[in-house]
């Protein structure tokens, strides 16, 4: 397949890279990548949530706080030593709460974007592979999606499910697929004119087949820059949700519904939300160099 | 065709959209809940309440007869009553959206000041310092929690420092302007009342400033890409060769063209941004539609929440279509 990459035009080398030759090229991407500063930066404030999230009972020093042990005793103290982010309302270690919080944002961002690439691509597949009616009645319907802003249209169905971490994060999902869509229709309108497609047609491939085999694997690249850049904002959208409410429910430690708790106790005992804020801050703004990154190393065309 | 057409046209194609539109808070209001007629009816109804409104909203027809019924009634401006106001959920949006698109746009005002000028200059010095803390802050804009960020401010700027009130659209113990139009800075001006006009500027600065920094950063680096696709052209490489002074190419080949494409970015970014006042005005406690549907949603009173997001869903589309218009407007090129 590798000479293939030599007939198409030079503007297309990069989609049908993956496919050419997908391991040179993926370590290309990777070289370029880990040149790429902010990019390893935002893949190192990654890694430590992660291990945040997966150590977080030896981290927290006092694990029982994350759900909702009550110590009135201790409630509003400022940071110290044994308490560095304060304690909150009930007494609870706001740093024990922020350390198990990585597990639900973290969880939460990444299902959303899944469950929205899992809707979205095939979708998007069949849209711009088949064309005609499939294509409208597909793009039809991701238009009536994006007509309405993700967070309202995320805050309705999240209304009529009612509210829970689980249903926000299927109603997130449900509003997030239609950029996947989008996304990979385009890719694949550009890929089916190709001739290694029509090669492909040509010794008799069934079409499910040529979708799924070879054109959906060459445009796993921009899937995957917009996987990377969206789990960020999923986090910080399902942490808006929770703020409203809609989300996750105390005394679950999910960084956006602690800020909803805390903004009650401003702005004396301000430590209660600005410590969970920053956490969401830092988790958005890592996730967003790392798509930056991502997609200055992989798609070198779309500099932004 | 012509633009006189091509309007009409457009307008035509509106239809669909809004059908599909209602199609989707339909299925959101009537198919998504386990019982709708429980959710419409609030979490404190009584089981003959419930039933009311399942009379009402004929809960028990096929899905097609409500959906007639459910346009109907969205034709008429019939979105429900509020359980928590007690009024029709359309009146309490026609009293609160003012208030929402006077912060959109204000805060929109400032994200285009202040982001197309830092988007171009991140172009013109490309990689070099000023471009990399313009991007730097461009990324940090977009990744702060806005609902945070106003609580931070607002513990900042308003409760210690005293700068600016915190919160509301106007003091409370003083009346506001004569309602015209709702925007208080125009209805002020109207009334020749400098204090009023002042006291909402006040009011509405800090709120405009917390909503407008994610759209000023998508700005900003929507017109960087822009202004750099631009003179990589080469009609800009022919004003440089013929001895044009780099200012005026900027000013005169550059800044056009590029502005163009940015218009759809800065389309969008709007309709973002009036979603982003849900999350923005309750801290404020700003009385628009975005305080609205987050307190209906903790109450769990759910006709607000459909009426803001057809609302906010129109709203979007009418833009949208704005944007187009003035973009066929703005580039004589586009041909109907």
């Amino acid at each position: 397949m590798s000479a293939e990459a030599n007939v198409i035009t030079e503007g297309e080398v990069v989609l049908a890279g993956a496919g050419a030759g997908p391991r040179g090229n993926t370590r290309r991407g990777l070289r370029r990548f880990r040149r790429n500063r902010l990019g390893m930066v935002g893949l190192a404030i990654i890694l430590f949530l992660i291990a945040v999230a997966i150590f977080a009972p030896l981290i927290a020093p006092y694990p029982d706080d994350a759900t909702g042990a009550v110590h009135v005793t201790d409630a509003l103290q400022g940071p110290s030593w044994s308490h560095p982010f304060g304690t909150d309302d009930l007494g609870a270690d706001v740093f024990s709460r922020v350390v198990f919080g990585a597990r639900y944002s973290l969880a939460v961002g990444l299902a959303v974007v899944g469950l929205a690439a899992l809707i979205g691509v095939p979708l998007g597949a069949l849209s711009g592979y088949f064309g005609g009616w499939i294509n409208q009645i597909i793009m039809r319907i991701t238009d009536i999606f994006l007509t309405i802003p993700g967070i309202v249209l995320a805050l309705a169905i999240g209304a009529a499910m009612g509210a829970g971490l689980l249903n926000a994060t299927i109603a997130l999902a449900l509003t997030w697929w239609p950029g996947f869509c989008r996304l990979v229709q385009g890719q694949v309108l550009a890929l089916r004119q190709q001739t290694f497609v029509e090669a492909a047609k040509v010794v008799g491939t069934p079409e499910t087949r040529i979708v799924f085999r070879h054109i959906l694997p060459n445009t796993m690249t921009p899937v995957l820059v917009k996987i990377s850049m969206d789990i960020g904002f999923a986090i910080l959208s399902a942490a808006g949700l929770s703020f409203i409410g809609i989300g996750a429910q105390p005394p679950t430690p999910e960084w956006g519904a602690m800020v909803s708790l805390g903004r009650l106790y401003m702005p004396d005992w301000w430590w209660i939300a600005t410590f969970p804020g920053l956490a969401i801050f830092l988790a958005v703004f890592a996730f967003n160099m790392l798509g930056d990154g991502m997609r200055d190393a992989l798609d070198p065309r779309a500099q932004g | 065709m012509g633009r006189g057409r091509f309007l009409i046209w457009r307008l035509v194609l509106l239809i669909p959209t809004v059908i599909g539109l209602t199609i989707l808070t339909f299925i959101i209001s009537r198919v998504v809940p386990a019982d709708p007629a429980k959710l419409a009816a609030g979490p404190r109804a009584t089981p003959e309440m419930v039933e009311t409104i399942r009379e009402k909203y004929g809960l028990n027809d096929p899905l097609i007869t409500q959906y007639v019924d459910y346009l109907r009634g969205l034709v008429r401006g019939d979105f429900g009553d509020s359980i928590l106001t007690q009024h029709k959920v359309s009146d309490d949006l026609a009293s609160r959206f003012p208030a929402t698109l006077e912060l959109v746009l204000a805060a929109m005002f400032l994200a285009v000041a202040i982001g197309v000028p830092l988007g171009v200059l991140s172009a013109i010095y490309q990689n070099r310092w000023p471009d990399q803390i313009a991007r730097l802050f461009a990324v940090s804009f977009v990744s702060i929690p806005v609902f945070w960020f106003a609580i931070i401010l607002q513990l900042a700027l308003a409760s210690r420092l005293g700068l600016v009130p915190l919160g509301r659209r106007y003091p409370t113990r003083d009346t506001p302007p004569d309602d015209r139009t709702g925007f208080f800075l125009i209805d002020s001006l109207l009334a020749g009342d400098w204090h009023a006009f002042l006291t909402s500027a006040h009011h509405l600065i800090l709120p405009a400033i917390v909503l407008s920094i994610a759209p000023l950063a998508i700005i900003m680096r929507t017109l960087r890409g822009d202004v750099l696709e631009v003179m990589g052209q080469d009609f800009v490489r022919t004003a440089r060769a013929k001895g044009l002074a780099s200012r005026s190419v900027i000013r005169r080949h550059v800044l056009k063209n590029a502005f163009i494409p940015s218009l759809t970015m800065i389309g969008l970014t709007f309709g973002w941004t009036l979603g982003g006042t849900v999350l923005v005005e309750a801290v404020f406690d700003w009385p628009g539609i975005g305080k609205y549907a987050v307190d209906a949603a903790v109450r769990l009173d759910f006709q607000p929440i459909m009426g803001v997001t057809v609302l906010v869903g129109i709203a979007f589309v009418l833009i949208n279509l704005l944007v187009d218009l003035l973009y066929g407007f703005l580039d004589p090129r586009i041909e109907y």
